[in-house]
């Protein structure tokens, strides 16, 4: 990260604020102890099912939990497994990628066969199968969401090492005698970050979705622990009588996954000059068309 | 521009033409009385004789069986008017005059005889329920011999695996099968639906109602949405928190009766710590039952005892299972248990009391972790599993803690198919391995026992020795209960679930 990022993502309002939300959202779980109200395991059958009140600001659920502290608990659940996941599958992705590009030959055939063979089966059929097969809970949802999630940042990796092995500057470098180790750290690592920052942002929300998905199809979090996607699969019984039952959960996850998909795009845009570029010449080309 | 004006233009057309169509439809439907229904459930076929298929024909008025259960638990006669029995062994029923199959063909004795055999050789538990060694047909008269004395013989024909089907109509009995109820099939899907038509020549009557469809909608919400869009008019139980928006709105009816569905909270005696009376009681103790029947609302009603309030198996006398916290503690205390590293969760040997409960019916999810939030109060850990089958569990194929589970109690109309299969000792259901002596003879003697009050008696007996054991917890009763829209009369709720659809239904 050189300067000249740093001071045009501080010129950028769009993704300052986004990057502040984001923190937010993080912080928020994170915080729970404090941030949140109320035991989100604290039944209240005197309470149950109200849409709210001074006590329970975002109403309570069908055994009278407040729905804010689970939502604020089920954050944390979330929030750690997506995060686990998506360091986990960008560190193995990403080593994969750059042993494939810059080794090259039987190794990179190697490798790359084995990316191909599980992008060739749908991800969330793999996981939901892997799931199956491993048991329900959160652990083998981490597992199983890992095993399937890597093959992008390998393959986006290998091709960009594979550009920027080309470069001259690696060419000097190697000729200047540096070590295969110290090339890759010095010259090849620099390059490639900035693009799999994106991905990796992005990454975050298509994976809490994809956890979501699993809760809500009971594979995942198990009661009583508070989960968003168990939230809205036990609120959905109750859509016509209760209805903030599933639409807190439900807008706590959309929040999520826009906000760290726009960070995402925001990020790109920083990073990013060539698109930028081409967005711009997008746009001029759309204005020359209207005004003919 | 002028493309896209078009285009509309062409839009609007078709969608009157499609409008247009849709009259046309409805005005020719008008003049028949068509009655939509839905069903929580169904079978793989329509051959009554296969698994639980029966219960899906007796619910859309098919088939029916000779002898009947009505609300009161009675048994009232159906196809056969009158019955005797001749001696211990044997069984004379007489078949009603005028009863005929759905091609015309009367119901004789040969033809009930065909079809008991068949439903014998084709499902084991129609031998093990009723006893049936052999079959006699004397004209309009069948005679059953059994293997020994079984009082509850009359209540075991009453199953639907029982329904009286021509076994010579020569049709495809899993989609159409030639029976003698209220309603003939037209078509049938799996797990879609049942186009039916009236019987015109219905023994008792026919409906009134022309045409039938019967939808299967497995998800309880979704049955409800259906018919406050008016797709359907008439369906069985929807979830309760809809139920309360039913029945603020007069435009819907709700008819309801406390079943005969209890569910139960199964233990095993294998387990260190379940094969202890003061812990199982203690679990018992530490549910309150009161706010389970608040939280899960007017489906369900309060339960503790094996055989619902309804029924005449001494409900008030019992003592019941009740909500006690400070028993369970001290029953708790009494085993030996104590909460020595202070989480909460007591210990005994330096073991916590954490138990899994194994259940299959994701709807209990609420109700269980509501158990689970009490009895943590007590200090007992439960852990939940939803599981995809408990059938090995209850059959005792393979381990288990708790398994919470809905039994058809009086899935009969008697007490003692509940007892038989569940907890005498080495029982088909027994997964939790319980045994005791006092219980298989009182089962034992309720075989024997033919008279109706004794009968009581002796059920009654059996109840105290369950609860006195705390074998198992009668969590809740469900209450059986139909919906319909203001379009539907006469509908009558019975207790008994596997009926639904009858001959008296009519529509506005």
């Amino acid at each position: 990260m050189n300067k000249y990022i740093v001071k045009k993502a501080l010129k950028t309002p769009q993704f300052m604020i986004l990057l502040i939300l984001a923190i937010i959202l993080i912080l928020i779980p994170v915080l729970a102890p404090w941030t949140a109200p109320h035991d989100p395991l604290q039944d209240d059958f005197a309470n149950f099912m109200i849409p709210y009140s001074k006590e329970y600001p975002l109403g309570t659920d069908q055994l009278g939990r407040c729905i804010l502290s689970r939502l604020i608990w089920g954050g944390r659940t979330s929030m750690l497994v997506v995060f686990v996941v998506v360091a986990v599958t960008a560190l193995f992705g990403i080593v994969m990628g750059i042993t494939a590009g810059y080794v090259g030959g039987w190794v990179d055939t190697l490798l790359s066969r084995f990316t191909d063979i599980v992008v060739a089966i749908p991800s969330t059929v793999f996981v939901i199968a892997l799931v199956s097969v491993l048991g329900q809970g959160l652990k083998n949802t981490i597992i199983a969401m890992c095993l399937v999630g890597w093959t992008e940042y390998m393959r986006v990796t290998r091709a960009l090492v594979m550009s920027i092995k080309e470069n001259t500057f690696t060419e000097e470098a190697r000729l200047g005698g540096l070590s295969r180790g110290m090339l890759i750290h010095r010259t090849i690592v620099p390059n490639i970050m900035p693009y799999l920052l994106v991905n990796i942002t992005q990454d975050i929300g298509a994976n809490l979705l994809t956890l979501s998905g699993l809760s809500l199809l009971g594979l995942s979090s198990q009661p009583p622990a508070p989960e968003w996607g168990f939230m809205l699969s036990q609120g959905r019984q109750y859509i016509q009588a209760a209805p903030w039952l599933i639409l807190y959960p439900g807008l706590a996850i959309v929040l999520n996954v826009v906000i760290f998909n726009l960070l995402g795009d925001s990020l790109r845009d920083i990073l990013d000059p060539r698109y930028e570029k081409a967005k711009r010449k997008r746009r001029k080309l759309k204005k020359w068309l209207e005004t003919e | 521009m002028a493309g896209n004006r078009i285009t509309a233009i062409l839009l609007t057309t078709a969608m009157c033409a499609s409008l247009l169509g849709g009259t046309a439809a409805t005005v020719q439907a008008a003049d028949e009385v068509h009655l939509n229904a839905a069903l929580y459930w169904f079978g793989t076929s329509l051959d009554p004789h296969k698994e639980y298929d029966g219960w899906t024909t007796s619910r859309a008025g098919i088939t029916e069986t000779l002898v009947t259960v009505n609300e009161n638990y009675e048994l009232v006669p159906l196809l056969a008017d009158s019955w005797e029995q001749t001696d211990e062994t044997t069984w004379n029923l007489h078949i009603r005059e005028g009863a005929a199959f759905h091609n015309g063909k009367a119901v004789d004795g040969e033809a009930v005889k065909k079809s008991f055999e068949r439903a014998m050789e084709l499902q084991d538990r129609a031998v093990t329920s009723s006893h049936i060694e052999s079959i006699e047909a004397d004209g309009q008269n069948v005679i059953f011999h059994t293997s020994d004395l079984n009082a509850a013989f009359l209540a075991s024909i009453t199953e639907p695996l029982f329904s009286v089907i021509d076994v010579d109509a020569g049709t495809d009995f899993e989609s159409q099968p030639i029976a003698t109820g209220p309603f003939m099939v037209k078509d049938f899907e799996v797990d879609t639906f049942i186009e039916m038509e009236s019987y015109d020549d219905y023994w008792n009557g026919a409906s009134s109602i022309d045409t039938v469809t019967v939808k299967c909608v497995a998800d309880d919400n979704t049955r409800s949405l259906l018919l406050q869009s008016g797709e359907i008019d008439l369906g069985q139980r929807v979830a309760d928190t809809d139920l309360k928006i039913l029945e603020a709105d007069p435009k819907y009816q709700i008819f309801k009766t406390l079943g005969a569905r209890t569910r139960i909270m199964v233990f095993n005696y294998m387990n260190e710590f379940l094969a202890d009376r003061n812990v199982r009681k203690a679990i018992a103790d530490s549910i309150n039952y009161d706010a389970l029947v608040t939280i899960l609302g007017e489906s369900v009603g309060v339960a503790g005892a094996p055989y619902p309030s309804s029924s005449p198996y001494g409900y008030d006398e019992l003592d019941k299972q009740s909500y006690n916290p400070e028993e369970a503690a001290a029953l708790l205390e009494e085993a030996g248990f104590a909460d020595t590293d202070g989480d909460g969760i007591v210990e005994k040997d330096g073991k916590a009391l954490s138990l899994t409960i194994n259940y299959a019916n994701a709807n209990y999810t609420v109700m269980l972790e509501a158990i689970q939030a009490m009895a943590k109060n007590t200090g007992i850990d439960l852990q939940l599993n939803l599981v995809d089958s408990i059938m090995e569990m209850t059959q005792g194929q393979t381990t288990f803690d708790i398994v919470v589970t809905n039994w058809q109690v009086l899935s009969t109309g008697d007490p003692q198919w509940f007892v038989d299969s569940q907890f005498k000792t080495g029982a088909a259901n027994n997964g939790g391995h319980y045994s005791n002596p006092d219980l298989d003879a009182l089962a034992d003697k309720l075989a024997r026992t033919t008279d109706v009050t004794e009968r009581q008696n002796v059920t009654i007996e059996i109840e105290k020795v369950l609860l006195e054991d705390c074998t198992a917890v009668f969590v809740v009763g469900e209450t059986n209960f139909v919906v319909a829209n203001d379009k539907v009369s006469n509908v009558k709720p019975y207790p008994i679930d596997y009926y639904f659809l009858d001959n008296g239904i009519t529509m506005n």
